[in-house]
C-alpha cells in the first residue's frame, strides 16, 4: 500500500513534469473514452439493458409474412390470432391489439388527442405489467357490446386528473364514448407506441372478423421453459394448416416471431453495431496515440528505469510504476471524456438516432461504470507496450551508454511503426465507413420523392365513430373542411387523404386487387398501397397527372365507381398509363364491385426514400368513406407553419371536440425519414473525422520524436552532401512507408469490414472502387502533411548545430 | 601562376551573447591555401579552429567578408549553390568518426554518393574500389559497432574520399585515437595529399603536424602564424 501510495506520487509528478505530453495524452483519451462511452450508453439502454417488463425475454412480438407477396412484417387477422391462441401450447398469453388516439374531453379542458392503443385483455399479462391503481381488463370484457372500459397512463393522469385516486370507477369521455376508469398504469409504461397514455378494451367477434383483414398487432409471453423456436414451430404449423382450409385468404400466409426486444429495435440494431465498431476503433486509435507518446517518452527514460533496476527494483516493480503512470493518465482522461460524454449523449439525443423512448434516459451510472472499464481497459492497452519495454532492458548497456541520447532501440522503434500502422489502418476502414454512408446519403437525398414537399403543411384529423357513424357525415365533414381551409389566406391548395407520403401519417394501408378479366383467386390478385383521397390531393401535393383525370368532386357514393393509380402499377398490370384508361379492376375482398381507372398519376415514395416504388391505388373518398382518420395537407403562398393556427381553426369551427394532431410540414417529414441515416452517418463521419485527426497528430508525433532522434544522423548526412531535399526525403519516405503499410492492412480489413454496414448504404456498392480511391488519397495526404512538418524542421537543421549534439 | 584553391579576406565570425552583445570566435582572416597543400590548424581549445573548418567546409553561412574557393566568391553564392559546391569539391573527417550506427560499412561508404549525380553501376564500382584502396573489403558487411576506432576512422576517410573531393577537412582527425593508430591516419593522409588532395587537418599534436608542410595557429580567433 505504502509503496503503491508512493508509485502514484512520483507518476503524478513524472506527468505534472511533462505538461505538454500529459495534456495531449489526456485530451486524446478524453476524446476516445467520452465517444465510447456516449455511444456505448446508447447500444446498452437501446440493445442489451432488457425491456423494463417481468421476464422481458418471453415476451414475443408477432409479424405476418407472405414471402411470394413481398411482405415481411404485415399485420395480422384477427380470426388467425385466435386459432394461435387456442392451439399454440408454447405461449401461456398472447394478445391482439390496435393501435391509434384517442380524443379526451376531460372536464374544465379542451379536448386533447392522445395516442391509445386498443388491447385484448391478455396484453397486460403478456407483458407483465401491473396497474399502480386498480385493474387491468377482464376477459369479458372484451367481449363485443360489454361495458366500455379505459386504463390511464401514469402521465396522463398526473396531467388531467391531478393524480387523483378516486378516478378509479368514474366515467369519462374518451373518442366520443363515455368508458369508465379501470386503473392507473405505472411511470413510464408506454407500450405499444412509446408515448401510449391510454389502453381501451379492443372488443372482437372471432366469428365475424375476416381473416383477411389483416389490421391488427400482436405480441404473447412464452411460457416458462418453452422455446421461441418451439412457438414459431408450432404457429407455422398451425398456419400451414389454416392455409389449406382457408385457402382463398390465407394461402402463402404465415407469421414471424421475434423477442420483442429485437422486434423493437431491429431498425436501429445496424447503425448502432455500425457506431459502436466505430468508436472501438476510435478508442484504438486513441490507445495508440497514448502508447507511442508512453513509448517515445520512456526511450528518454531508459536512463532513470535502468538506474532503478540497478539499484533493486525488480522488473515486477518497474512494471507497476510505469502502469500506475499509465492508469492515472487514462483514469485522469477517463474523468474528462467522461464529462464529454455527457454532453455528447445530449447531442445523440437531439440527432434523432433512434425515436425509441429508451434514448430519453440519457447517462447513467452505467454509464460512469463503462467509462470506468473503459479508463481501466486502455490504461493497461497502451502502458503495456512501454513497460513490457522498460522490463526488457538491457542495465548494463544503458547505464553505459551514458548521456547519449541517440541509443534509442531498435525494437521500441518497431513497436512505435507497428502503432502507426495499426493507427493508419483503423483510421482508414473508419474514414471508409464513412465516405460510404456520406455517399448513401447524398444518393439518398437525391432520389426524387415523387412529389413537392416544399411549403406544404400537413395535419391529422380523426373523427370518432361514435360521433360521426354514417360515411356520408364523414364525406360532408371532409369536404366542408377542405373547402373552409381554402378560403384561409395564404392557402394554395388543400386536400385531405387517408396517408400521407413517406410515412407522414405514421400508417399506410395495403389492399388486394384483381384486374378485369382475371378470375377472383387468390392466385390472380396483386397487392397495393390504398389511399382514399379527396379531390385536389395530387395538385396539393403536386404528383403528376400522367394521363387521364384527377379525382374530381362529381365522383360520389351515387356516381360510377372510379379510381386512380400510380405510374408503377399502370405499367406492371395495364401495359402502360394509357392503355390502363378505361379498365376495370376490383379492389378485392373490400369491394365486391368493380372500378374504372380513370386517371394514373406518378409514383410517390410511400413508406422510405429507400425503398422501391410499389403499386399504388386512390379512391375517392366519397366513395370509401369508412376512414375516420385523415391527414389534411395544406399548400402554403406563404411559411407554411404560419397557417397552423387558421387550418386549426377551421377544423375547431366545423367541430369544436376535434383536436387536430401530427402537425409537420411535409419538409418536416421529408428530415424525419431520413433522420436515422443522417445521424448515423454524422456521427459516423464525426468519429471518423477525430480519427483522421489523432492519425495525423500521432504520425506527427511519432515522426517529430524520430527527427529529433535523428539530429545527429541528419547533420552527418548533410555534412556527407545531403542537400535539403534530400533530408525531406529521407523523413517523408520513413513516415510514408508506415503510413503506406497502414493503409494497406486498413484496405484490406475495409474489404471485409465494409460489409458489416452493407444495409446502411443505399445505392453505393461497399467495395465502391471510386470511394475507395478517394479516401486512400486523403489519408495519404493527411499523413504527408504530418511527416512534412518534421521533415522541413530536419531539413532546415544547421549541421553545425546537429553534428555538435550528443 | 595558377590561382590559390582557397582564398580567406578579412572574415569574421561571431555569435550573439545576449542584447547587442557579439562574441568574435574568428577576426579578420586573412589566409591563401594553395591546392596540393597539407596544412595544420593549432592552437588550444576555442580557439575557433572548428569554427574555420566548418566556414571552409560551407556548413556554417554566418560569416562576412570575402571566401573563394577554387576562384568561385563562395560569399556570393545562394545555399543550394553552395552546397553543390561543397558536394563537387569537399570531404569531411570527424573526430569522432561519425559513421552512421545502423549502416554497414558498405552502405557508409555509399552515402556521399548517393547524394552526388552517380549511377547505380558507377556507385557499386566507386564503393568496390574505395574498399579495395583502403582494404577494408572483409569488413563491408560489418556495423561500425564492431570495429576499433581506428577502423572506424579508416572508413570514415574512406568515405570522405569516396566522392574524390579537391579538398580533405579533418577536424581532430585522432583526438580518439592511441599514437600508433594516429599514425596510420597520418600516413593515409600523406598518401592522399601525394596524389593530390589538399588536406586541412586540425590537430593539437606537433607529431602529425610533422606529416604536412604548413601550420597555421589560432589563438582567440585571430591568425598569430
Ligand atoms: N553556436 C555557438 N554559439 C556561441 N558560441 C559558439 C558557438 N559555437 C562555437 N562557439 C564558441 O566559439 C569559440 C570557438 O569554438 P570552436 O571553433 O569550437 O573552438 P575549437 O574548435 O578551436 O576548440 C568557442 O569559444 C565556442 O564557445
Ligand atoms: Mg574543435
Amino acid at each position: 500500500m505504502e509503496t503503491l501510495l508512493q508509485d502514484i506520487r512520483f507518476g503524478g509528478r513524472m506527468l505534472l513534469k511533462n505538461k505538454g505530453f500529459t495534456l495531449v495524452a489526456i485530451a486524446t483519451l478524453a476524446l476516445g473514452i467520452g465517444a465510447s462511452t456516449a455511444i456505448f450508453s446508447v447500444v446498452d439502454a437501446v440493445l442489451l439493458r432488457p425491456l423494463p417488463y417481468a421476464n422481458p425475454e418471453r415476451i414475443v412480438s408477432f409479424d405476418a409474412i407472405n414471402p411470394s407477396a413481398g411482405i415481411t412484417d404485415g399485420n395480422l387477422s384477427a380470426p388467425d390470432f385466435f386459432d394461435w391462441q387456442k392451439r399454440c401450447d408454447a405461449l401461456e398469453h398472447s394478445a391482439l391489439f390496435v393501435s391509434g388516439g384517442a380524443i379526451l374531453a376531460p372536464e374544465k379542458s379542451e379536448p386533447v388527442r392522445v395516442p391509445r392503443a386498443v388491447v385484448t385483455s391478455d396484453f397486460f399479462p403478456a407483458l407483465g405489467v401491473q396497474p399502480v391503481l386498480g385493474r387491468t381488463f377482464r376477459a369479458e370484457e372484451a367481449k363485443a357490446g360489454a361495458e366500455p372500459v379505459a386504463l390511464l397512463g401514469n402521465n396522463l393522469w398526473r396531467r388531467f386528473f391531478n393524480s387523483d385516486p378516486s378516478v378509479i370507477g368514474q366515467r369519462t369521455s374518451v373518442s366520443g364514448r363515455m368508458v369508465t376508469v379501470l386503473g392507473v398504469m405505472p411511470a413510464g409504461f408506454a407500450y405499444p407506441n412509446g408515448d401510449t397514455e391510454v389502453w381501451t378494451s379492443l372488443q372482437v367477434n372471432p366469428a365475424k372478423e375476416a381473416r383477411d383483414n389483416r389490421s391488427f398487432e400482436a405480441i404473447g409471453r412464452l411460457k416458462p421453459g418453452a422455446s421461441l423456436t418451439q412457438a414459431q414451430t408450432q404457429l407455422s404449423a398451425i398456419n400451414a394448416q389454416l392455409a389449406q382450409q382457408f385457402h382463398e385468404t390465407n394461402k402463402g400466409w404465415d407469421v414471424h416471431l421475434y423477442r420483442l426486444q429485437d422486434r423493437l429495435v431491429r431498425e436501429v440494431r445496424p447503425s448502432l453495431l455500425a457506431l459502436l465498431g466505430a468508436v472501438f476503433f476510435l478508442l484504438l486509435i486513441a490507445c495508440a496515440n497514448v502508447a507511442n507518446l508512453l513509448l517515445a517518452r520512456a526511450a528518454a527514460r531508459r536512463r532513470e528505469i535502468a538506474l532503478r533496476a540497478a539499484l533493486g527494483a525488480s522488473r515486477a516493480r518497474v512494471w507497476r510504476q510505469l502502469l500506475t503512470e499509465s492508469l492515472l493518465l487514462a483514469l485522469v482522461g477517463g474523468g474528462l471524456g467522461l464529462l464529454l460524454s455527457i454532453w455528447l449523449a445530449d447531442l445523440l439525443a437531439g440527432l434523432g438516432l433512434t425515436d425509441l423512448p429508451q434514448l430519453a434516459s440519457g447517462l447513467d451510472q452505467r454509464a460512469v461504470l463503462i467509462s470506468l472499464a473503459l479508463s481501466l481497459f486502455t490504461g493497461l492497452l497502451f502502458g503495456a507496450a512501454p513497460a513490457w519495454q522498460a522490463s526488457r532492458l538491457d542495465l548494463n548497456k544503458t547505464l553505459n551508454e551514458g548521456g547519449r541520447s541517440g541509443g534509442d532501440g531498435v525494437s521500441s522503434r518497431r513497436s512505435r511503426d507497428l502503432l502507426l500502422v495499426a493507427e493508419v489502418a483503423l483510421s482508414l476502414v473508419l474514414l471508409l465507413g464513412a465516405a460510404l454512408l456520406i455517399k448513401s446519403f447524398q444518393h439518398l437525398r437525391d432520389v426524387r420523392p415523387g412529389f413537392n414537399s416544399a411549403g406544404v403543411l400537413t395535419m391529422s384529423v380523426s373523427l370518432p365513430y361514435a360521433k360521426y357513424p354514417e360515411d356520408a357525415q364523414r364525406t360532408q365533414f371532409f369536404s366542408q373542411l377542405v373547402d373552409r381551409v381554402r378560403t384561409v389566406p395564404g392557402v394554395q391548395a388543400a386536400a385531405a387523404v387517408l396517408s400521407l407520403p413517406l410515412n407522414g401519417s405514421n400508417y399506410s394501408v395495403g389492399r388486394a386487387f384483381v384486374p378485369e378479366g382475371r378470375p377472383q383467386t387468390a392466385e390472380a390478385e396483386g397487392n397495393a398501397n390504398y389511399f382514399v383521397a379527396t379531390p385536389g390531393y395530387f395538385q396539393t401535393v403536386q404528383i403528376p397527372l400522367l394521363a387521364g383525370r384527377d379525382i374530381s368532386p362529381n365522383d360520389n357514393a351515387k356516381s360510377p365507381m372510379v379510381i386512380v393509380i400510380n405510374q408503377t402499377m399502370a405499367k406492371r398490370y395495364f401495359g402502360s398509363p394509357a392503355q390502363s384508361l378505361g379498365k376495370h379492376l376490383t379492389v378485392w375482398r373490400d369491394e365486391k364491385f368493380a372500378r374504372e381507372i380513370v386517371g394514373v398519376v406518378g409514383d410517390t415514395k410511400d413508406t422510405t426514400l429507400d425503398a422501391p416504388i410499389e403499386p399504388q391505388m386512390f379512391v375517392p373518398y366519397a366513395q370509401n368513406a369508412t376512414w375516420g382518420a385523415m391527414s389534411l395537407a395544406v399548400r402554403a403562398a406563404i411559411e407554411p407553419t404560419a397557417l397552423t393556427a387558421a387550418v386549426r381553426e377551421q377544423v375547431l369551427a366545423l367541430d369544436k371536440g376535434e383536436p387536430v394532431y401530427r402537425v409537420q410540414t411535409m419538409e418536416e417529414v421529408l428530415h424525419k425519414s431520413t433522420a436515422t441515416r443522417r445521424a448515423a452517418m454524422l456521427l459516423l463521419s464525426a468519429f471518423a473525422g477525430a480519427a483522421l485527426l489523432l492519425a495525423g497528430v500521432g504520425i506527427y508525433g511519432v515522426m517529430a520524436y524520430s527527427v529529433s532522434q535523428r539530429t545527429r544522423e541528419i547533420g552527418i548526412r548533410m555534412a556527407l552532401g545531403a542537400q535539403t531535399g534530400d533530408v525531406l526525403r529521407l523523413i517523408v519516405r520513413q513516415g510514408m512507408l508506415v503510413a503506406g503499410a497502414g493503409a494497406a492492412v486498413g484496405l484490406l480489413a475495409s474489404l471485409f469490414l465494409s460489409r458489416a454496414i452493407g444495409t446502411l448504404l443505399y445505392d453505393v456498392r461497399a467495395g465502391d472502387p471510386a470511394t475507395y480511391a478517394e479516401i486512400l488519397f486523403l489519408l495519404i495526404a493527411v499523413a504527408f502533411t504530418a511527416c512534412y512538418w518534421p521533415a522541413r524542421r530536419a531539413a532546415k537543421l544547421n549541421p553545425v548545430v546537429a553534428l555538435s549534439e550528443q | 601562376m595558377t590561382a590559390p584553391l582557397i582564398k580567406l579576406n578579412h572574415i569574421e565570425r561571431s555569435y550573439p551573447l545576449g542584447k547587442q552583445q557579439f562574441t568574435y570566435v574568428l577576426r579578420d582572416i586573412n589566409l591563401e591555401i594553395e591546392e596540393g597543400d597539407f596544412v595544420s590548424v593549432m592552437g588550444p581549445s576555442g580557439a575557433g579552429k572548428s569554427t574555420l573548418l566548418h566556414l571552409l567546409g560551407m556548413h556554417d553561412f554566418g560569416w562576412t567578408g570575402e571566401f573563394f574557393l577554387d576562384e568561385t566568391p563562395v560569399h556570393r553564392l545562394k545555399p543550394k549553390e553552395r552546397t553543390t559546391l561543397r558536394n563537387e569539391q569537399v570531404g569531411f573527417v570527424f573526430q569522432n568518426y561519425n559513421l552512421l550506427d545502423d549502416l554497414t560499412v558498405y552502405e557508409n561508404l555509399d552515402i556521399p554518393l548517393s547524394y552526388r549525380r552517380y549511377s547505380k553501376s558507377e556507385r557499386t564500382a566507386l564503393v568496390a574500389d574505395t574498399l579495395d584502396r583502403f582494404s577494408i573489403v572483409g569488413k563491408k558487411d560489418l556495423y561500425p559497432r564492431q570495429l576499433s576506432g581506428g577502423q572506424q576512422q579508416l572508413v570514415s576517410i574512406a568515405r570522405a574520399v569516396i566522392a574524390k573531393p579537391k579538398l580533405i577537412l579533418a577536424d581532430e582527425p585522432t583526438g580518439n585515437l592511441h599514437s600508433g593508430q594516429a599514425e596510420e591516419i597520418m600516413q593515409l593522409f600523406k598518401k592522399l595529399n601525394t596524389e593530390g588532395t589538399t588536406i586541412i587537418q586540425v590537430t593539437h599534436s606537433e607529431t602529425n603536424a610533422a606529416h604536412g608542410n604548413r601550420v597555421i595557429q589560432l589563438r582567440d580567433g585571430w591568425i598569430i602564424k
